[in-house]
């Protein structure tokens, strides 16, 4: 099987594109108070199955322990945890860029400092305080996810600074520099627009670790508040119904997909090492 | 001298740490004494009666002087629930997740490393395909869901090295590709082509040129493990029932035992700070060695 064969490729894209968009508008039309037919909304019972029941042409994906349908629950979970990765993603990136920016344009001792922070801040452990959190705000999803951006804008935050400090003496802001434009001016006119393509290259990373975290403590009912459907529940279902394999099976694979999805193509995509290419030809030739 | 300034360095950086965790406790709106600990609710569940707790009414700086002494006299404060030193019961525990950390980071380095160099060094598509697939699909699979696979799977009274396979495997996919990314990068050294140029097998010259090199990474990603897996064992202890610092923490939110969670939060964060500290002074010690190890580059 060729991975690289294009429409296997787009396939899979066009497919996951639809499933995620798909969760969000229903999230999204479930919140604002459209009333969906019963077969898809999160929350309704079928009483005339014993639960959980298998896949079949009633519920292709099957049901969980209440007799919910797996295949709705799980696009409205995607929906539901995609929105709080961009809860995420939003706010570590504004703090990220803004602190980012304003650190590389002090001194460098304060730079020093302001590093030093950014390293004890990042050093915070998210699961244990987020269970400090959860005694105080009890299913509270904004808390959690704010208190995950709170502790994931550090890595952003260096690279960003590090990128502006090499920009610093780039022509353009060099330019711009000696029209007497102020730092703010500088930083929001030449530097920030620079920033975009590594702002770019944090954000699938920030959603699919804010998926991971709120699937972990879904894994324990400390997520969503129950009953919202949420990615993990049925896990946990599982180690109680353990010939129930659709319990697992397809959390899995929406859960493995997603991460999949906005991670694997940051970290594994890479060019591979071509040794006929670099190696033998123009590279050795000119050293 | 660079090391001493490395430790020194960790010095301030874990007073200034255990301050950040005072002071997000300290923010938590109302008593969190009062707030948290509803006493008809905890009559029923423990017979004893709450110790006397850390967080006292008071100015802020007369918390943080007493939240100070207790670090200073290495208890840590008190928990809510035991009534037992802090530090006492996170020593008790964490043998379970140290060993296991431990084991792990081995087989998490042969893993990682063996991937990398089959990424790196096939010479067929074939094997350079089920690389990439096995590492994307590690990559993609959480934690929690190998383990439950696993503790499904197999027989009981494995749990430890359940845990290990499941930290390996969640930890080895990251260090393949970041251990393939620096290699790939030493392949555009000139040493490393001057050596192919010479005829020596490609292989052999990963081997006897490249991995080194990534002894570096060894040291620099040691917090990140730490940060990995500290996040895993809390899912990872309390499914498979390991008494490590994991499930130390779920039973103390179950308890809404504060003073443990802040307590863990002090000693996992402090813990991956020395390791940083640990690795920078290592490095400032060995860096002329590395350096010499390249010491024919340009």
């Amino acid at each position: 099987m060729n991975r690289n064969h294009p429409s296997l490729k787009h396939f899979w894209n066009y497919f996951f594109l639809a499933w995620t968009l798909l969760g969000l508008v229903l999230v999204v039309l479930d919140s604002a108070g459209f009333l969906l037919p019963d077969a898809l909304q999160p929350f309704w019972i079928d009483s005339e199955i014993s639960p959980p029941t298998s896949p079949s042409w009633r519920h292709p994906w099957g049901t969980d322990e209440l007799g919910r349908d797996l295949l709705v629950r799980l696009l409205f979970g995607t929906g539901y945890s995609l929105l709080f990765g961009l809860e995420v993603a939003l706010v570590s990136s504004a703090i990220g860029m803004a602190v980012g920016l304003f650190l590389s344009f002090l001194p460098v001792p304060l730079q020093r400092l302001g590093s030093l922070s950014i390293d004890l801040v990042a050093s915070l452990p998210f699961l244990p305080l987020a269970l400090l959190v959860l005694l105080w705000y009890p299913g509270q999803i904004i808390a959690i996810g704010l208190l995950k951006a709170l502790l994931s804008w550090g890595t952003l935050a260096q690279a960003a600074r590090l990128q502006s400090i090499k920009l610093q003496s780039s022509p353009m802001v060099l330019a711009g520099r000696s029209q007497g434009l102020s730092p703010f001016r500088l930083a929001i006119k030449y530097v920030m627009p620079a920033l975009i393509p590594t702002l770019h290259g944090f954000w699938p990373l920030f959603i699919a670790s804010s998926v991971l975290s709120l699937a972990s403590l879904d894994l324990f009912g400390l997520g969503m508040p129950i009953p919202y459907p949420s990615l993990s529940e049925t896990f946990r279902q599982f180690l109680e119904h353990t010939e129930a394999w659709w319990l697992m099976l397809f959390p899995l694979l929406v859960l493995a997909s997603l991460v999949h999805y906005f991670m694997t193509p940051q970290t594994v995509d890479q060019p591979r090492f071509s040794r006929y290419g670099s190696l033998h030809g123009t590279q050795i030739s000119n050293p | 001298m660079r090391g001493f300034k490395a430790l020194l360095a960790t010095l301030v950086a874990l007073t200034l740490y255990s301050f950040l965790v005072f002071s997000l406790y300290w923010t938590i709106p109302s008593d969190p004494v009062a707030g948290i600990l509803n006493r008809s609710s905890l009559t029923f569940l423990h017979s004893t009666s709450p110790q006397p707790l850390r967080h006292t009414p008071g100015p802020f700086w007369k918390q943080a002087q007493l939240f100070y002494e207790h670090i200073l006299d290495g208890t840590w404060g008190v928990s809510f629930w035991t009534g037992s030193s802090v530090l006492r019961l996170i020593l008790d525990r964490a043998p379970h997740t140290l060993w296991i950390a431990l084991a792990s980071l081995f087989v998490t380095y042969c893993l990682g490393i063996g991937l990398a160099y089959l990424q790196l060094g096939a010479n067929n598509r074939t094997v350079s395909f089920l690389t990439r697939s096995s590492i994307a699909l590690l990559l993609s699979i959480p934690a929690f869901c190998t383990c439950i696979l696993l503790f499904i799977l197999s027989p009981a009274g494995i749990s430890h090295l359940l845990a290990v396979l499941v930290y390996s495997l969640s930890a080895a996919p990251y260090l393949a590709v970041l251990v393939y990314t620096h290699l790939k990068a030493e392949t555009q050294t000139p040493y490393f082509q001057a050596a192919l140029a010479k005829g020596l097998n490609l292989r052999q010259v990963i081997r006897k040129h490249l991995l080194p090199s990534v002894v570096g990474q060894l040291l620099a990603y040691l917090p990140f493990w730490w940060a990995l897996w500290v996040g895993t064992s809390l899912v990872i202890e309390p499914i498979l029932q390991i008494p490590g610092m994991g499930l130390l923490a779920f039973e103390s939110f179950r308890n809404q035992d504060v003073a443990v969670l802040v307590g863990l939060a002090l000693f996992y964060g402090s813990v991956r700070i020395l390791l940083g500290g640990l690795r920078d002074s290592l490095f400032a010690l060995t860096h002329e060695k590395w350096l010499g190890v390249r010491a024919y580059e340009p």
